[in-house]
Formats: structure tokens, C-alpha cells, sequence
């Protein structure tokens, strides 16, 4: 049997986050990241480029000391 | 032989690869048992954020006769990934085919989201989706999502 495991995949994004956990669902991505990995936190709307397709910010879904958690919608491409 | 497929590449092992097979075993409370009509597959016991633990996923209800699975395939959804909640891919807590319709996974929670809100109180459910494909001619597909509630306790 072969047996596929998909946690999601570890990312760079650019000015946000030097390193994210990132999953994509249809056109609906969700980014974690460590606060020591943060850059900056996203602004609504704010694009950026990932996988060959253009995402915006749309909400934080948790925020916590350690963790910030945001979903994202692609506006183009991919 | 197994044969364990990454999200990250392709890894083609033999036994000597990946060492012996691991001795513990799973309960039944750490069980999940697919069904063909069944809707809702969440595992008995919750896990703390905190710990690793092995659960057995059971697909002997969804083969028929001579049938065997050739390919399974888990993917954590989203909300669980933002949640931290991984399915260990390296060894010793790969995936395990334990026979044609029996595979232990060892689950945890990244360390940065241990802490979370949502595991407070009655915790929160984690889902992964199963794809699993037969050796019939022509293959059958299921898919059917399972859940392990994650609880501070």
C-alpha cells in the first residue's frame, strides 16, 4: 500500500512570514505562522505571490503570543 | 515492504530503512473504523495538544472479498493545519501499514499551537480526508473524513 501524507507545506511569504505552514483548499489558503517567523502582520487586502498565483489577505482566524493564523483567497492565477 | 509516499518527495524504503516495525499497540479506543454508509468517523479518545500518540485507522469494512487497498492517501483540511495538528511523516512515526486494511498514523500538535483557546474545555475536532483506492479492475475510490478531538487536560 502506498500511504500519502499532506500536512500542509512550510513556505516563505514574502514580507509577512520567513516561514509559514500554508494549505490551499479551492481558492481559500490558510496560513499559520510562529510569531518568531512573522514579519509583519498582513493587511486586508494586501497581495502577495505563492504557489504562481496572486492571494490577499482576507482574516486572522487566531492570534496569540505564539501564533498567528490567517485564511487568504486567491485573486489570481494558480 | 512499505512504501511511504511525502508530501515533501518521494521516498521508495525497504525494511532496512525504516527500521523495525514498532511494537506498540493501538486500543480500540484510538481507533477509527471507515464505513461504506457511515457519515461521521471521529476517534474515541482525544488527544492532548501536547502528546504524540498513535491511532489505527481500521478500512476492513469498505473491501470486499480478495480486495486490497493499493494506495491511501490523508490530508490534513486546512482548519487543522492552521491549528497545528500533523500527521508524523518521518520515522520512527510514519505511517504504518500493519496489514492490507490497518494503517497507525502518530498525531500531534506543533509546538507554537499547544496553547490554543480552542482546546479548552471540550476541545476541538481535527479532520483529515482519506482517499483510499483499490486493486480492483477497475479501482474503487472512497474518500470519507475523520476527526480526533484535541482536549487540554
Amino acid at each position: 500500500m502506498i500511504i500519502t501524507v499532506d500536512n500542509g507545506s512550510a513556505q516563505p511569504i514574502g514580507g509577512i512570514a520567513r516561514q509559514a505552514r500554508v494549505s490551499v483548499r479551492g481558492d481559500i489558503m490558510t496560513v499559520s505562522v510562529s510569531s518568531d517567523e512573522m514579519i509583519a502582520l498582513p493587511r486586508i487586502g494586501q497581495p502577495f505571490e505563492l504557489f504562481g498565483a496572486t492571494w490577499e489577505f482576507v482574516k486572522t482566524t487566531v492570534r496569540t503570543r505564539d501564533l498567528v493564523t490567517f485564511t487568504c483567497r486567491r485573486i489570481v492565477g494558480g | 515492504m512499505l512504501t511511504v509516499l511525502l508530501a515533501t518527495g518521494f521516498f521508495n524504503s525497504d525494511d532496512t530503512a525504516f527500521g523495525t516495525p514498532s511494537d506498540v499497540t493501538t486500543p480500540a479506543s484510538r481507533t477509527i473504523v471507515l464505513t461504506q454508509a457511515g457519515t461521521s468517523f471521529v476517534a474515541a479518545q482525544s488527544i492532548d495538544p501536547s502528546d504524540m500518540l498513535d491511532y489505527m485507522i481500521d478500512l476492513s469494512a469498505m473491501l470486499t472479498e480478495g480486495e486490497q487497498f493499493s494506495t491511501l492517501s490523508l490530508v490534513i483540511l486546512p482548519s487543522a493545519v492552521a491549528q497545528g495538528f500533523t500527521v508524523l511523516s518521518t520515522p520512527p512515526y510514519h505511517p504504518e501499514e500493519i496489514d492490507n486494511s490497518h494503517v497507525r498514523i502518530w498525531v500531534t500538535i506543533d509546538g507554537a499551537s499547544r496553547s490554543l483557546p480552542a482546546w479548552s474545555g471540550q476541545g476541538t475536532n481535527c479532520s483529515f480526508e482519506l482517499t483510499a483506492t483499490t486493486n480492483s479492475t477497475p479501482p474503487r475510490v472512497f474518500q470519507r473524513t475523520a476527526s480526533i478531538r484535541v482536549t487540554q487536560r
